[in-house]
């Protein structure tokens, strides 16, 4: 859902982009409350107090096993901590499972637990624990978005507390990273049992902070874990997160000191956070891209070449200025440059002449038309509004329809349109933003994209075991998908978060999640 | 009185059924299934279709439709698609902030408008006439979104007197709560003041006129007595006509204005029920909004009585 609910939220305020701006020059010039510490030396971290938080829309499920949105990954990461877990450089690393082996020709993993970490509801986290969850999310009745992840799961095992044996189907190299994500956020048996379907509305993980209270489109309180397995932390006493859905109100609840962080910035204002010393901020590329998706199986695009004449007539850069203010970063592949595979060579120059010469191939010298869904705010039909403009300089012509977020997504899925402006939050392996995009028959595969090449080097891919041979596929089958074009990446979306200066100890991560384990209050 | 009363709620069956009937076929029939909102870009087909069944999405429509009403009927809104929470308690924790925000703008467009209207009435064609004049046409012209905005700016980020959203129960802080209120409250109002102004304008000027008014002043009563005891009562009853007419469009604003303030109420809930496609949530708010504005207008017909005691119900 991802950057999809980024942007549908995001749109609201489109209208008001003038008012925006007087709002972010306000920000420079007005002084706030807080005080610059941009030359600040190391301190010793304070404990104590209340974190308000800002963040771009309201949870949808607070049951890691039943969620899909974006935003639900920011309680969950404070609430549950994950059997791995992310660096901010997106490597994985050992966390409530402190060591693994693989075996079995990569086909069997071997996870070894923490001992002594409990559930915020004192009862043990154990091999059953994460046995009894996952068993839970590949049970189909129970419908969970997290059973695909676990596809590839032929059998689970716990010889003793402390362990936990997978048997995968076959060789799966980004199982590590899968389990840094929701699906290896691990519940409390006894709190799924005894809440049963409401689970959601009271979770219960071994996270620094447990859930308190959530009062849906107004707040939801998390507090302290004093049960937390790493001592000393963490050091808040309490997180308040409060849903703004209107970019420039969030932006402006931060400068008027209402919150203490917020987990996006418009892209207009950011200009005036680098000079204003009373906020701080921090930009960094994201995991996740804009995508037009083409399918392939309906005219035009079932033509080869009329998809790749749409990958050379848009100006990438030009899109970037109009709608990023120049933050973002022109997409080639479903790689982005926070992720070990990108590869900055990948590309297509931006040429109306190649354009044409696509076209003249298709057998439509003079262009042709088509349609493209968008979901229904104003940032999205901006950018459909450039995208037909540049198309027409070429004689191809656009009709925008926009609809709204539901509808778009079942009209994608169903394959039900000619093209759809989407986009991806990404993830850490470059497996789970490829593999079920783009292999045929993949359950993300909306253009209905199918290559036995990409197929096969997809596959090899995700078996082989070292990273550098990884890449080497990753960068195959990337210009293989680039010009054969199910896809035309329009632009990797950066992170860009901000704070005030009394916040301490704060990272921002590609992924986007803030966690607070280590932030504290002075 | 009271025959008319209980005539008038029963009256409201019929169009509380239109009102469940519309809403039902209008949501589940635009595109879009809930199943895609919970499973999100992790929708298989096989997927959707175990959520579809284990939500009962997959019997016919009418079965749906008479399942719902039969529920309905026994005091039961069903539960929300995506949370499993009681659609009733979701309303009733949002109930409080609409109808306060509600109740308040109306006041406050009332402590607007009555001093605007009686000086442009007694005032006609004057200086004062012409100041009351463009703020009604400023009042009603600005969109509400754009003057949320505005006053954001200048009362939240510039000055940082008031707080631009959220929300304080009134129960936990009444300074909290009001303080809170203020620019919402201001959004909502100045547009229904406007109205309400140029309409209290106009019918005092044809109520100052009527020939009782004459005799009144004939009788040497103070002028003011004359425009406030005599005239405005008489007066008022259009007045409370347009508030009454208004209250349907004000909730339309208050979904704005819960937005961009970030205020948990009723606005909130229709508008993502909406896009989520969380058809118990929507066809629960619906229905208790529509039965709210219902009841709002039966009150009004009271206060006509009220007002202007010729007025009989039969």
């Amino acid at each position: 859902m991802a950057s999809k609910t980024i942007w549908a939220l995001a749109a609201i305020s489109t209208l008001t982009l003038g008012l925006a701006g007087c709002g972010s020059s306000s920000a420079q010039s007005s002084p706030t409350s807080t005080s610059s510490s941009s030359s600040q030396v190391a301190q010793a971290p304070v404990s104590g107090g209340t974190l308000n938080v800002g963040i771009d829309s309201d949870f949808v499920t607070l049951n890691p096993a039943m969620s899909s949105a974006l935003i639900d990954r920011q309680a969950f990461i404070n609430i549950f901590d994950p059997l791995l877990k992310l660096s901010p450089t997106m490597t994985v690393e050992p966390n409530l499972v402190t060591h693994w082996t693989i075996t079995n020709g990569g086909k069997t993993y071997t996870l070894f637990l923490r001992h002594g970490v409990k559930f915020q509801d004192g009862t043990p986290f154990n091999a059953q624990a994460v046995i009894y969850n996952w068993d839970w999310e590949m049970n189909p009745a129970n419908a969970s978005p997290r059973r695909s992840n676990l596809a590839l799961v032929q059998s689970l095992s716990a010889p003793n507390p402390y362990e936990v044996v997978v048997n995968l189907k076959a060789p799966y190299s980004a199982f590590l990273s899968i389990l840094t994500g929701r699906t290896g956020m691990i519940s409390s048996p006894t709190a799924m049992k005894k809440w049963g379907s409401a689970y959601g509305l009271h979770p219960v993980g071994t996270g620094p902070f447990k859930f308190v209270q959530w009062i849906k489109n107004d707040h939801m309180i998390l507090e302290k874990n004093p049960l937390y397995w790493q001592k000393g932390k963490p050091y808040l006493n309490k997180i308040v997160y409060t849903p703004i859905t209107n970019p420039v109100q969030e932006y402006n609840a931060l400068v008027t000191g209402q919150v203490n962080v917020i987990d996006s910035v418009p892209f207009q204002d950011v200009s005036s956070l680098s000079s204003n010393s009373s906020l701080k901020f921090a930009e960094k590329p994201g995991l996740g891209y804009a995508d037009m998706e083409l399918n392939t199986q309906a005219a035009p695009f079932n033509n080869v070449h009329n998809r790749e004449a749409i990958n050379y007539a848009i100006n990438r850069e030009a899109l970037n200025q109009l709608l990023y203010f120049g933050h973002a970063i022109p997409a080639y592949t479903q790689f982005s440059p926070a992720s070990w595979a990108y590869d900055p060579n990948i590309r297509v120059p931006f040429s109306d002449t190649l354009a044409k010469e696509q076209l003249v191939k298709a057998g439509n010298p003079h262009g042709f038309s088509f349609t493209l869904l968008g979901d229904n705010n104003p940032v999205t039909i901006q950018e459909m509004q450039a995208i037909q403009s540049e198309l027409a300089k070429v004689g191809i012509t656009m009709h925008i329809e926009p609809v709204d977020f539901t509808t778009l997504l079942t009209d994608a899925i169903n394959g039900n349109f000619q093209a759809d402006l989407l986009g991806w939050s990404g993830r850490p392996d470059p497996d789970q933003n490829s593999y079920a995009f783009d292999t045929t028959g993949g359950s993300f595969n909306d253009p209905r994209y199918s290559n036995p090449e990409v197929d096969s080097l997809l596959l090899k891919a995700r078996e082989a075991s070292s990273q550098s041979v990884r890449k080497q596929y990753y960068d195959q089958a990337a210009a293989i998908v680039l010009h054969q074009a199910p896809y035309i990446f329009l632009e990797y979306t950066p992170v860009i978060q901000a704070w005030s200066p009394s916040v301490h100890g704060f990272t921002v991560y590609p992924d986007g999640l803030m966690r607070f384990s280590d932030v504290w209050i002075k | 009185m009271i025959p008319f009363i209980i005539r008038r709620i029963v009256s409201l069956i019929p169009v509380a059924f239109v009102v469940v009937v519309v809403t039902f076929s209008l949501i589940h029939l635009s595109p879009g299934n809930p199943a895609y909102t919970i499973l999100g870009e992790q929708a298989s087909p096989q997927a959707v279709h175990l959520l579809d069944v284990k939500m009962g999405l997959t019997q016919p429509l009418w079965q749906q439709f008479v399942t719902y009403v039969s529920h309905v009927l026994q005091g039961n809104l069903g539960v929300s698609l995506l949370d499993g929470q009681p659609v009733l308690s979701l309303i009733l924790t949002r109930l409080p902030v609409t109808l306060e925000l509600t109740i308040l703008a109306i006041l406050a467009s009332l402590i607007i408008a009555l001093p605007t209207g009686i000086l442009a009435a007694y005032r006609p064609n004057t200086w004062i006439d012409s100041v009351s004049r463009l703020l009604a046409l400023v009042g009603a012209a600005v969109p509400n979104f754009w003057l949320a905005l505005l006053l954001v700016y200048f009362f939240a980020v510039s000055l940082k007197w008031l707080p631009s959203l959220g929300w304080v129960p009134l129960t936990t802080s009444v300074g909290g709560n009001l303080i809170h209120l203020i620019l919402p409250v201001i959004v909502l109002a100045l547009p229904l003041a406007a109205v309400t102004s140029r309409v209290l304008r106009g019918e005092l000027l044809e109520v100052m006129r009527l020939l009782y008014i004459q005799v009144a002043r004939a009788k040497g009563i103070n002028e003011w007595t004359v425009v406030i005891r005599h005239g405005l009562r008489n007066a008022l009853v259009p007045v409370v006509t347009v508030i009454g007419l208004q209250i349907g469009g004000l909730l339309g604003g208050v979904v704005i204005t819960e937005s961009i303030f970030s205020l948990p109420g009723m606005g909130q809930l229709v508008v993502n029920a909406i896009f989520d496609r969380d058809y118990p949530v929507l066809d629960g708010s619906v229905l208790f909004m529509a039965v709210v504005v219902l009841l709002a207008n039966l009150m009004v017909d009271l206060v006509y009585a009220w007002l202007d005691p010729r007025i009989r119900y039969q």
